[in-house]
């Protein structure tokens, strides 16, 4: 006898349903497979042992409204984050990647907000690779951006602030990196394939080309802004939390020191300091 | 102190959403009260944080959740709730409310109201969980009706018998959406009028009012148009049957500007002074 006609706990229809809607083609197919049927037999679902029918609607009709609403709704937040993924990569493909993407990481947060949050990492893993390694960058500037948008609080520290510091205590200063600053180094130029795109400007050709990236928030918008190398560098000394002196020397005194901290000032990049004896 | 939540009718609010931030921001219209996504607000520290601290140094905000996961037989996200509470204390929210339904199992968001079998077995489940939540929140949760597209086959009890047995056990509070009690009575053959008429009211804190598409075989709650006709006929006998509540409109998909928003809300006061109609209790036909 199925579990259906002895009555079955809310557990197993819940873990059953979810089964079903989460399901990657159809209701249908699902209540067919090993797992669901385990727990309730597909010919009693389709005859309405489980969920019952209406003169419109069969079980799997009904059930149908639920699996194709859980894809159409997680596809909507991925394609809000990932737009230039599905730019580069196409419409039919992006689905096809969203689809498998959500199958392997459900969300497991309150937070739809947080559904992209191992995207780029899944999609580096896929082989091959939809849109190759310049998707897989496009996707990690894009986690940045909402990660830029979503970081804690903070009080940016102003030019003044750091004047205060005296020159004997600069080498051993530390200065705290503000929560929402996000260094990307990629092995394409991407954001320059980003800008185009959001300025609807034909996309400059996707070679390779090292490019270095700040991501960060300021006056509550997300903003971007290259970086050489050397200043990627010290810029990401600082945020593991080195003293200007460890950081400074990776500089290796190619760029304009001083012009790099006025304007990472003035952008609000650091939200606090601990200065050096 | 259910009592007071029922008692203070604060007037016509509307949902707070992202494109009309900087309307309100700039404009300060007048709005009786806001609701928020109470998620939209959760894990950031961004631009919509600041948004609500301005937005309620100025208005009596509601929070509005869809992640409690409440009838889920997971274990409560405590982490969740204690979000939950601090996003209260921050915005001076004047209550929380979430949904009858579960949103996952086994760790897993789906992100969807999932409908719960109108079972005694669900029903002493979920009691024992809203008073779990009641204690962790120190205040009574208010509830949704949600809209639903599937009806389980085996049940001891209809909604109404439902909510009341949860009200009465619980003394939770009610939020009941009258879109989706047109909506469900259309996809699942009932009568809204009788349902409205079998409302625990001593316990309905607010209403909800939205918009729904219509497809040929079923009716679906995308908060994306106007009110219908028989949404606004049912409002008017919930209006009467529970003699007066807060009211808000949702509009979550093609968001129109704020002033078509706030007027389609406003649209409340008329339908609220009129004699309820048969057109209330018509709505068993099919979509």
């Amino acid at each position: 006898m199925s579990r259906s006609r002895q009555g079955a706990s809310l557990r197993q229809l819940q873990q059953w349903l979810a089964f079903v809607v989460q399901h990657p083609r159809t209701a249908d197919v699902a209540i067919a497979a090993k797992s669901a049927a385990a727990a309730f037999a597909p010919a009693e679902v389709r005859t309405g042992a489980v969920v019952r029918p209406n003169d419109r609607m069969s079980p799997t009709d009904r059930l149908q409204v639920y699996n194709g609403a859980y894809l159409a709704r997680l596809f909507d937040v991925m394609a809000i984050d990932f737009g230039g993924v599905r730019e580069l990569i196409g419409e039919k493909a992006f689905h096809r990647v969203v689809a498998g993407y959500v199958h392997e990481c459900p969300s497991r947060h309150p937070n739809l907000n947080q559904l992209g949050q191992r995207f780029p990492d899944w999609l580096a893993r896929q082989r091959p690779v939809p849109g190759g390694a310049f998707a897989v960058e496009l996707a990690r500037l894009e986690l940045a951006i909402t990660r830029a948008f979503d970081a804690p609080a903070f009080t940016p520290l102003t030019t003044t602030d750091l004047q205060t510091i005296a020159p004997g205590q600069w080498a051993k200063t530390r200065l705290t990196v503000n929560p929402s600053v996000q260094l990307l180094a990629f092995r394409h130029p991407i954001d320059a394939w980003f800008q185009a795109w959001k300025d609807e400007r034909p996309r400059p050709p996707r070679r390779r080309g090292a490019s270095w990236l700040c991501v960060y928030r300021k006056d509550w918008r997300v903003w971007r802004v290259p970086l050489s190398a050397a200043a990627f560098a010290v810029l990401a000394a600082l945020q593991a939390g080195h003293a200007l002196e460890q950081a400074l020397g990776l500089a290796e005194g190619a760029d304009p020191v001083g012009t790099w901290f006025q304007n990472w000032a003035a952008d609000g990049l650091f939200s606090a300091l601990r200065k050096g004896r | 102190m259910l009592h007071d939540l029922v008692r203070s009718d604060l007037g016509i609010g509307l949902g707070l959403r992202s494109v009309h931030y900087g309307h309100i921001l700039a404009r300060r219209p007048e709005v009786d009260w806001f609701e928020i996504l109470s998620e939209n607000y959760m894990h950031t520290g961004g631009r919509p944080l600041h948004v609500l601290d301005q937005v309620a140094a100025h208005y009596p905000v509601v929070m509005h959740g869809v992640s409690m996961n409440i009838g889920s037989v997971d274990p409560l996200d405590r982490a969740y709730l204690r979000d939950l509470k601090a996003l209260q204390q921050r915005c001076g929210a004047r209550w929380i409310s979430d949904h009858i339904c579960w949103t996952g199992v086994q760790g897993t968001n789906l992100h969807d109201l999932l409908p719960l079998p109108y079972t005694k077995a669900a029903l002493r489940h979920l009691i024992a969980r809203v008073r779990q939540v009641q204690d962790l929140l120190e205040q009574p949760l208010v509830l949704e009706n949600p809209s639903t597209y599937l009806e389980f086959t085996q049940v001891d009890m209809d909604e109404p018998t439902f909510l009341q047995e949860l009200t009465a056990a619980t003394g939770c509070g009610l939020l009941l959406d009258v879109n989706n009690v047109f909506v469900c009575a259309s996809n699942h053959g009932f009568d809204a009028a009788d349902y409205l008429r079998r409302v625990p009211w001593e316990h309905v804190v607010y209403f909800h009012l939205a918009g729904h598409t219509v497809y040929p075989t079923h009716r679906l709650d995308t908060h994306d148009q106007p009110v219908c006709r028989e949404v606004w006929a049912l409002y008017a006998l919930a209006w009467q049957l529970s003699g007066g509540r807060s009211t808000l409109l949702e509009w979550d998909g093609n968001v129109p500007s704020f002033a078509r928003t706030h007027q389609e809300a406003r649209k409340a006061l008329r339908h609220r002074a009129r004699r309820p109609t048969r057109a209330a209790a018509d709505v068993t036909v099919a979509p």
